[in-house]
């Protein structure tokens, strides 16, 4: 492999600063093969790209999500195991780009699952006790009411709406617009 | 008797495979352990779970929640993400609020973008053929002196397009060294190194005593569902691409508000808002007023005041689009 392509590895390239110029094998026991084999595929694709600086952990592009070209999109289309695989890689290796590409992938994956979905995605134990997983109930839900409840609520609601609809029909479309916001 | 033990030891084993179905006295015998333990699920994440503090940068809010109920460490992770995204990406009361709902005049196909009136004088200032929305442009303008800019634009939207500029974005753009406007930031005070810093485009705060807005931007048109508006507020240059693009972090942005039709809204300068493609033929009247300080006025794009009234910025000559290409 170029060095071009194996300084897109951080871990890669500060090895080689370490040993210099030479022929001898660089081990890396945490990657099989055929990850690897992807993984070069991808810093070859990448190797003219700038490579990243030691500050842009603090830069607030990370968040960015949809600014994923039709090349990588073309190559993270592999099975799940892969994807961890590759992930797992990209971690070890230090090779952020990958890293964030492999996250967004994740994130894609994720939207809309419950959190026993996630846990059995991911396969992640679930390690609150009955008190904090109340707690985290409470802090992530706004209101939980019982089924009485709720429904003498549903029922103001169809009042209300009723009433919203009366007022946007005489013209008061300010009630409209209240009722718009989600 | 031993039959009969071995007999209820198997029934056991084939019903509860996880329970240890050895009768008492019994030695275990060598196949029974490994049996067991292959039996029991694997117990490792397939990530390690700090590589989730990478993934929660790319989940919506919603998502946010459900991550947080998985485990204890994604837990604390996502509270991480919850107080990166107040610092940044805030939510806003009052990044926007709705000021009044009116009938739109009716249209006669003007075509004005930011042109310099005078709050103190709009009789002479507003051009005649948009004397119809004085009435509108009085109401948001009672609080301010001195220049402010109306737009006006009334054209047939066709299905599929958007009337005014589609895609999530602030007003106030940011500045980054190398782009053609940064000589104008640089004047406003940075000499050698520039960050990126906004450019000021209308501004605006709700004042916390009279509750009203204070410079800022008005906004609003004659038909329904065709604009939405974001309680947050951009705080971080970072998040903006060109003329102020925030598409890209969508996700940070919970909460918004669909105007209705003849609503007018008042926003800030970094309230992000978008303009949506049309479903069916429509006639669009879009009004703005922007009523406070802007950064620069741009010649190529806006509309100069017949009566004489100048801007008061600096006046480039650059094309927002072809020069920005071109850098």
């Amino acid at each position: 492999v170029d060095k071009e392509v194996a300084d897109r590895s951080v871990l890669l390239k500060n090895m080689l600063e370490d040993v210099g110029e030479s022929d001898k094998p660089i081990p890396l026991p945490n990657v099989t093969g055929k990850v690897l084999k992807k993984v070069i595929t991808y810093c070859e694709h990448h190797r003219n790209d700038p490579l990243p600086q030691p500050d842009d952990d603090l830069d607030d592009t990370k968040r960015r999500s949809d600014d994923i070209d039709d090349w990588d999109a073309d190559f993270i289309k592999v099975d799940n195991d892969q994807l961890f695989e590759l992930i797992l890689a990209a971690n070890y290796m230090d090779i952020k780009p990958l890293l964030d590409l492999g996250c967004k992938t994740v994130a894609n994956m994720i939207k809309g699952k419950t959190p026993e979905q996630i846990r059995e995605m991911f396969n992640i134990e679930n390690d609150f006790t009955p008190e904090e997983e109340e707690q985290i109930r409470k802090e992530n839900e706004y209101v939980s009411l019982p089924l009485d409840d709720s429904m003498m609520l549903g029922g103001i609601a169809c009042l209300l709406y009723y009433s919203l609809c009366i007022a946007n029909q005489s013209g008061c479309q300010h009630y409209h617009r209240w009722a718009s916001e989600s | 008797m031993d039959e009969v033990n071995a007999g209820i030891a198997e029934l056991l084993a084939s019903c509860f495979p996880f329970v240890d179905t050895a009768i008492p006295g019994e030695e275990v015998g060598p196949t029974k352990a490994p049996a067991a333990a292959a039996s029991h699920k694997e117990s490792y994440p397939k990530l390690p779970l700090d590589v989730f503090e990478v993934i929660l940068f790319y989940l919506s809010a919603r998502d946010l929640k459900a991550v947080a109920k998985v485990c204890r460490f994604l837990s604390g992770a996502v509270k991480r993400e919850h107080a990166w995204r107040e610092a940044h990406a805030p939510y806003v009361e009052h990044a926007f609020t709705h000021v009044l709902t009116t009938r739109f005049p009716p249209p006669k196909g003007i075509q004005i973008n930011m042109m310099p009136i005078l709050a103190e004088d709009l009789y002479h200032t507003v051009p005649e053929e948009c004397r119809g929305y004085l009435e509108i442009i009085n109401l948001c303008a009672m609080q301010t002196k001195g220049v402010i800019y109306l737009t006006i634009d009334e054209h047939e939207v066709l299905p599929g397009e958007a009337h005014r500029r589609p895609g999530l974005h602030v007003e106030s753009p940011v500045v980054r060294p190398g782009d053609p406007l940064a000589r104008i930031a640089k004047s406003k005070g940075e000499e050698k190194s520039l960050d990126p810093v906004f450019l000021a485009w209308g501004q605006g705060m709700i004042d916390m005593v009279t509750k009203k807005p204070l410079d800022g931007i008005y906004f609003g048109s004659n038909v329904a569902r065709s604009s939405r508006v974001y309680r947050s507020m951009v705080t971080s240059t970072a998040m903006v691409g060109h003329d102020g693009d925030i598409g890209s972090v969508r996700h940070l942005f919970p909460r918004h508000t669909d105007l209705g039709a003849g609503d007018i809204f008042w926003m800030t300068d970094r309230t992000p808002h978008e303009s949506f493609h049309v479903k069916k033929k429509v006639y669009r009247q879009f009004f703005r007023l922007v009523t406070g300080p802007i950064g620069v006025w741009f010649s190529k794009h806006n509309t100069p005041n017949p009566a004489g009234v100048l801007p008061n910025c600096v006046i480039s000559d650059i094309d927002k689009f072809a020069d920005y290409e071109s850098t």
